[in-house]
């Protein structure tokens, strides 16, 4: 019985030591080389993380290079992509929207083997935050205009300056991010997800929060049909105190 | 009650600038007392980075290193010249960040992640203090300024040095032990007044653990008294004194094998009082949320944070004055007596501190090392391992003392200068045959033990209650 407690203290002590060992290894490792010898974390927003290959990031897509034939768009089994196209220089088909619901992708990449031009890639870029203090506009893959921008057609000197700016590895200059402004619709200083994305939305919500804007339209048209009528009828009213008086 | 000379030279200086004599002594109190609240508070918030630091280590990670100077550059630079505009302040602010030394510096502290340590500070005294509906509010409230008071209130014994320490009293020992056991009630109130289960399970927990690692303490330092024949923590140190260069052998530490042993039960006892890993039943966060924390927040929580951190710096201290020499130098002790006052008191409190942050950085390690016990083995190892194995080493450490015929005279205790001379101590050959015979009988123990001793099983009801009945 003594032997057995003096076991049980032994091979506490034993434990408790070799514990201490495995973490001093640690320790020794962590003060080796540079000073992070061990460490199998990184520092993620300082230091870029090393992905694996072939990973499937967002979409970029080489509108120059697009045709509109909307492969990709029958391939998605999402249907997350918005294409439409309009005629310029005649015969020519440009794209004037190219959206791709963030909230929606689920990055199988279908749409990256469908592309039969090969402009449509998955790049390696995961972060969705726009606002992280760099310009990303030379970098952007999403490509969508405003109706009076649809008006204007683009030459294929635009489409070559697209092509030019959207390739770039360096962040657009000055009279880039003008162009780009010109041509696109950009949204400043809003979350892409928010631009783009209904996915947040249950189809419930949805149909709540649009029954509450038409209500409210509604009540707002009543109001200033109602508004009216009154007008109408101060117009016609002094005659008719009058006429009464 | 005696302030030692520090306090009277303080307050001579004082005198001399003109305050008058009834003011300077009390003034001087203050300022002393001043010096150990801002050394516990800065050890607790200096503790809190390593605490991060350590972790990280051991479980591979960067810890802190992004949280740098550069926000606290800011904070200064608009408090100082608030009445600048904006703009020309944020002008000022890049001015200064460019500076050649001060980029350097800026990098080093954010590379470290120093700036967590202001981060962490100013976070617990700007969160919002919520009291909780249905807390019991007076106990809610006195629980932080008990436990807070009781673990300050030890600091006040703390041998610091010969010539500089807080107050010196011949039942110090027995104090500090005495009044520790106080903040088992401010834990206590804590739960109960927080109106929270977790909570009251916590403080629950907390007295059991605490009022049980209280024995072993207490047997330790019986102990060290028997041996010293002295309850004064300043006596047990001067009992250590040991002339020479080699002045650590005079260490208790070395001086016996069964000290050996009772070092490391009182450490062990010491990590439970503290309620650290892996004997935090109070707070254990899987189990309890936050034990008796869960409902205190803001600079509230921040005061039983530092009272747990004064707890460990206690400990360690009572550690390195029982075991480790309290504030002597391993390398020779009679060039350090021989400095002037202030000189003396500032190497030996160097020493001290040196002592009691190695103490509580082993606290860590082996915090972030050893899994949390389950509450049975906790007790098992306070009644069935720890006190059994003081009991023997106080019996058997009378017996040798017998056998040395050291008789425990009572040292008489005059700082300033050593007593050892009127401590009876034991030969060196004594000394060397008490240790060759432990290690031999140890040895042959554990031998025997490996061979034909089997460990306990798992009681029959708490394997149940694991495995629920089957397996």
């Amino acid at each position: 019985m003594i032997l057995s407690w003096i076991r049980e203290l032994v091979d506490g002590v034993h434990a408790t030591f070799g514990g201490v060992k495995e973490t001093v290894g640690y320790a020794r490792d962590y003060l080796k080389g540079d000073g992070l010898g061990s460490v199998v974390t990184t520092n993620y927003p300082e230091v870029a993380p090393t992905l694996p290959k072939g990973y499937r990031g967002h979409l970029f897509n080489e509108i120059s290079k697009c045709t509109g034939c909307k492969s990709c768009a029958r391939a998605c089994p999402i249907d997350c992509f918005q294409i439409e196209t309009e005629l310029s220089e005649g015969t020519k088909l440009h794209i004037s929207r190219f959206d791709i619901d963030l909230s929606k992708c689920i990055y199988c990449g279908l749409c990256e083997n469908a592309c039969p031009h090969d402009c449509l890639h998955m790049t390696t870029d995961f972060k969705v935050d726009p606002v992280n203090g760099q310009n990303q506009r030379g970098k952007r893959y999403l490509f969508r205009r405003r109706p009076d921008q649809i008006a204007e057609k683009l030459t294929t000197q635009d489409m070559a300056d697209l092509h030019r700016i959207t390739s770039a590895s360096a962040a657009a200059t000055g009279e880039d991010v003008a162009f780009l402004d010109r041509i696109e619709d950009v949204n400043k200083g809003r979350s892409l997800i928010g631009i783009y994305g209904e996915g947040f939305w249950t189809p419930e919500e949805k149909a709540r929060v649009t029954a509450l804007r038409d209500e409210k339209k509604r009540q707002k048209e009543a109001a200033i049909k109602a508004e009216a009528e009154a007008k109408a009828m101060a117009e016609q009213a002094p005659g008719a105190e009058r006429s009464q008086s | 009650m005696n302030f030692g000379p520090v306090q009277q030279s303080i307050a001579a200086s004082l005198a001399s600038w003109g305050v008058p004599h009834s003011g300077s002594e009390l003034a001087a109190l203050l300022i002393l007392l001043l010096i150990p609240f801002g050394v516990a508070f800065s050890i607790a918030g200096v503790a809190q980075y390593f605490e991060r630091k350590v972790s990280a280590v051991v479980s591979r990670r960067f810890g802190p290193s992004t949280a740098g100077g550069e926000g606290i550059l800011r904070l200064v630079v608009s408090c100082a010249f608030f009445f600048l505009p904006a703009a020309t302040r944020a002008r000022l602010e890049k001015t200064v960040a460019n500076l050649p030394g001060v980029k350097q510096v800026l990098f080093v502290v954010s590379y470290l992640g120093l700036g967590q340590i202001v981060a962490d500070g100013l976070k617990m005294f700007l969160k919002e203090d919520i009291v909780p509906r249905a807390a019991d509010r007076f106990l809610f409230r006195g629980a932080t300024y008990v436990l807070l008071l009781a673990s300050f209130v030890a600091l006040v014994a703390m041998p610091i040095s010969q010539n500089f320490y807080l107050s010196d009293f011949s039942v110090a020992a027995l104090y500090v032990s005495a009044v520790t056991s106080v903040g088992v009630v401010g834990l206590l109130m804590a739960g109960w007044g927080s109106n929270n289960k977790y909570s009251l399970l916590g403080g629950v927990r907390a007295v059991a653990q605490i009022v049980s690692y209280e024995i072993p303490i207490a047997l330790t330092i019986a102990t060290v008294a028997m041996w010293s024949g002295t309850l004064s923590l300043h006596g047990m140190i001067a009992a250590q004194y040991h002339p020479g260069v080699l002045s650590f052998l005079g260490w208790n530490l070395f001086q016996s094998p069964f000290f050996l042993i009772l070092s490391v039960v009182y450490y062990t006892a010491g990590l439970a009082e503290c309620n650290r890993t892996p004997f935090d039943f109070s707070e254990s966060e899987q189990e309890l949320i936050g034990g008796v924390g869960t409902e205190y927040s803001g600079l509230r929580w921040g005061l039983i944070f530092i009272a747990e951190y004064t707890d460990m710096i206690l400990v360690g201290g009572i550690f390195a004055s029982l075991f480790l020499g309290g504030y002597q130098s391993p390398i020779g002790e009679q060039w350090i007596v021989a400095l002037p006052p202030v000189w003396e008191a500032l190497v030996h409190g160097a020493i001290f501190c040196a002592k009691f942050l190695a103490s509580i950085g082993v606290m860590m390690w082996l915090r972030w090392t050893l899994p949390r016990f389950r509450i049975d083995q906790v007790m098992r190892m306070a009644w069935v391992r720890l006190i059994p194995l003081s009991l023997i080493c106080l019996f058997l450490l009378a017996a040798s003392m017998l056998w040395f015929g050291h008789d425990g005279q009572v040292a008489q205790v005059i700082h300033g200068r050593f007593v050892s001379s009127l401590v009876v101590r034991p030969e060196g050959w004594q000394t060397a045959s008490v240790w060759g015979a432990t290690i031999l009988v140890v040895a042959v123990l554990v031998v025997l033990a490996k061979k034909y001793g089997d460990p306990k099983p798992m009681p029959e009801d708490v394997r149940k209650a694991l495995v629920g009945g089957e397996g």
